[in-house]
């Protein structure tokens, strides 16, 4: 493994071929980037990033940017409390405050990156988007076909219905 | 933002931009969803599921039961489980801002803080999370008395009487009026007594009316207006008070094509035939004058005189109650604490009870309250020991202005029950005393 290096920027390539020179704590916060960094030592060239666009990408260092001094959360951190909860930060909503394209590019691009946080941002802000919401709300908010058969949809809610019954 | 773009000489590469597929919420990577199914409530996941084919094939094998009866059961026990989750949240929070007179923590001397919302509990049945003073007192408790089963059955009181079994006029069912069953489930044991309540408002007790089902406040310094004392000892449901139960009654249109029921509310007819047989006895059937009175068809009793404007009113008349119908047998008398009170049409029909209002008279003081606290004029609290367990028929009260009535709960209860609600239940709000909250 090469030493850690000391360079205080990178340069990161977006799929659309712009590179975007990021200060190399704020692309530590990926931990893709990360181990790359330490993996291959100084590197001039920019990383390519193949599965993300310029705008995402940008959009994706504006939030490492933003919680560049947050805690790094342990590898093994998987509580319940973090999935019970779906509270997002006041800044994080108006930061995921997208179009649904964009939410779930930005879903992708923090998975592939492996950004925890903000893929589970995400996930929080796509939870919130469906609860409370029935079946056909549902569809509509996502633009998703309903492929049930109208026999198949009387036998579904027939089956709901006691689960329903309040 | 200490970032720079420039653009790459190497144009062509890369070709697949991938934004140039649009993403949905299908085409996320399946681990993706599974992480967004996490932050689920079970009632969303199930609602999610019944979407389209691929998310039901999705979320039903991995986090719902795929038998459906299994399933709803899971869903609304894991619903409740979260609701009981928050409820605990909240007693503790209280807990913590109770201060005691003594150390064994049953006394309340004064609530710490500002003013905040009144605790809530949950409720098994609408799955929702309700003011304190929605819940009979032992229902209450269940989270830390009772069973693990009981626990999970907790409902409040309008679930409760919406859902109970009871006797009452006004349940059929297709096959025509069947006998109710009798008493109320679990709320007082009582087998003819209907359903009684014990709320955190005063020690007296809300009974369901018969007519309506909605909860009456029994009077502890007069005889009940919804019951009456037969044979010195069972309170047995009779007259009701409610507006539309006592129009109904002192309207005089019964007609002799009107179809009666028996109903079972004496807990003498438990079935139909049973009630047929005793009807059909000659001696009962039969009116018999002897100069002051006349016996009654329904209670079997010999009415008095004050009785006598409807007595001998032909009653069991259709066919299906009886395979000869004899006009001019059997009689009702007028006395509205019996007889009347249990002959009436069926207005609508639950499967799970009787679909009328629910909570009428508690109803309105809950009204009440809920307007003062909406004015931001008090804080309304439970008294609760320091185990977590309430102490009926008091609440804890404090205005704005950080005046306490601890220890005087009961008797602004006494007060409200008493003076106010007694005008409130008659004619609205009359008048709202003010000086004492």
């Amino acid at each position: 493994m090469a030493t850690p290096s000391t360079q205080a920027t990178v340069k990161l390539q977006s799929n659309d071929n712009v590179v975007i020179e990021v200060e190399r704590a704020i692309a530590e916060r990926s931990v893709l980037i990360k181990n790359m960094l330490e993996d291959c030592g100084e590197v001039t060239d920019a990383i390519p990033i193949s599965n993300v666009n310029e705008s995402i990408l940008r959009k994706v260092i504006e939030w490492c940017e933003h919680h560049k001094n947050d805690p790094v959360a342990a590898e093994n951190e998987n509580d319940d409390s973090r999935k019970k909860t779906t509270d997002i930060d006041e800044w994080d909503q108006k930061f995921m405050n997208v179009d649904q394209e964009m939410l779930f590019e930005i879903i992708l691009a923090a998975n592939f990156l492996d950004i925890k946080p903000l893929l589970d941002t995400g996930c929080k802000t796509v939870a919130n988007m469906i609860k409370g919401k029935s079946p056909e709300e549902i569809r509509k908010l996502f633009n998703i076909q309903n492929d049930f058969t109208p026999e198949e949809e009387e036998q579904i809610r027939r089956e709901n219905e006691w689960a329903e019954d309040r | 933002m200490s970032t720079s773009i420039t653009q790459s000489s190497d144009s062509e590469s890369h070709n697949i931009h991938h934004g140039s597929l649009q993403a949905t919420l299908l085409s996320l990577p399946v681990d993706i969803l599974l992480l967004i199914l996490e932050h689920l409530t079970p009632s969303n996941q199930l609602h999610l599921a019944s979407v389209n084919h691929a998310l039901r094939a999705l979320i039903i094998p991995r986090y719902l039961p795929c038998e459906s009866k299994y399933r709803n059961r899971f869903v609304r026990r894991q619903e409740f489980r979260l609701l009981v989750q928050e409820e605990q949240r909240q007693r503790v929070e209280l807990l913590n801002r109770i201060v005691y007179r003594d150390e064994s923590g049953e006394d309340t001397a004064y609530i710490r803080g500002g003013p905040a919302p009144s605790i809530k509990l949950a409720c098994s049945r609408c799955l929702q999370l309700l003011p304190f003073y929605h819940f009979a007192v032992e229902e209450a408790d269940k989270p830390k008395n009772g069973s693990r089963r009981s626990r999970r059955l907790r409902q409040c009181i309008k679930c409760r009487i919406r859902l109970s079994s009871f006797t009452t006029v006004n349940k059929r069912q297709r096959s025509g009026w069947t006998p109710t069953s009798y008493g109320g489930r679990g709320i007082w044991g009582d087998s003819t007594a209907g359903i009684s309540v014990r709320t955190f408002f005063s020690e007296e007790l809300f009974t369901a009316c018969v007519f309506c089902c909605g909860l009456f406040r029994q009077r502890m310094d007069k005889p009940c207006q919804s019951f009456y004392i037969w044979k010195g000892q069972t309170s047995l449901p009779g007259q009701h008070y409610c507006k539309e139960g006592q129009s109904m009654l002192d309207a005089e249109d019964w007609e002799e094509t009107t179809w009666f029921r028996l109903d079972p509310v004496l807990g003498y007819n438990p079935s139909r035939q049973w009630c047929l047989d005793h009807y059909s006895k000659p001696q009962i059937c039969n009116p018999r004058e002897n100069g002051k009175g006349i016996f009654c068809g329904s209670c079997r009793t010999f009415a008095a005189a004050a009785h006598e404007s409807l007595a001998g009113k032909p009653v069991l008349l259709k066919e299906r109650h009886i395979k000869e119908p004899r006009k001019g047998k059997g009689a009702l008398c007028t006395d509205q604490r019996c007889c009347l009170g249990r002959f009436q049409e069926c207005s609508t029909v639950n499967r799970g009870g009787v679909e009328s209002p629910a909570n009428v008279s508690l109803e309105w003081l809950i009204e009440y309250v809920e307007r003062r606290l909406t004015l931001g004029k008090t804080e309304v609290q439970p008294y609760m020991r320091r185990d977590g367990t309430f102490i009926p028929a008091m609440f804890y009260t404090r205005g704005l202005d950080g005046s306490c009535n601890t220890g005087t709960d009961n008797e602004a209860m006494v007060y409200l029950t008493n003076l106010e609600l007694a005008c409130y239940c008659q004619d609205g709000f009359l008048f709202e005393p003010e000086e004492y909250w």
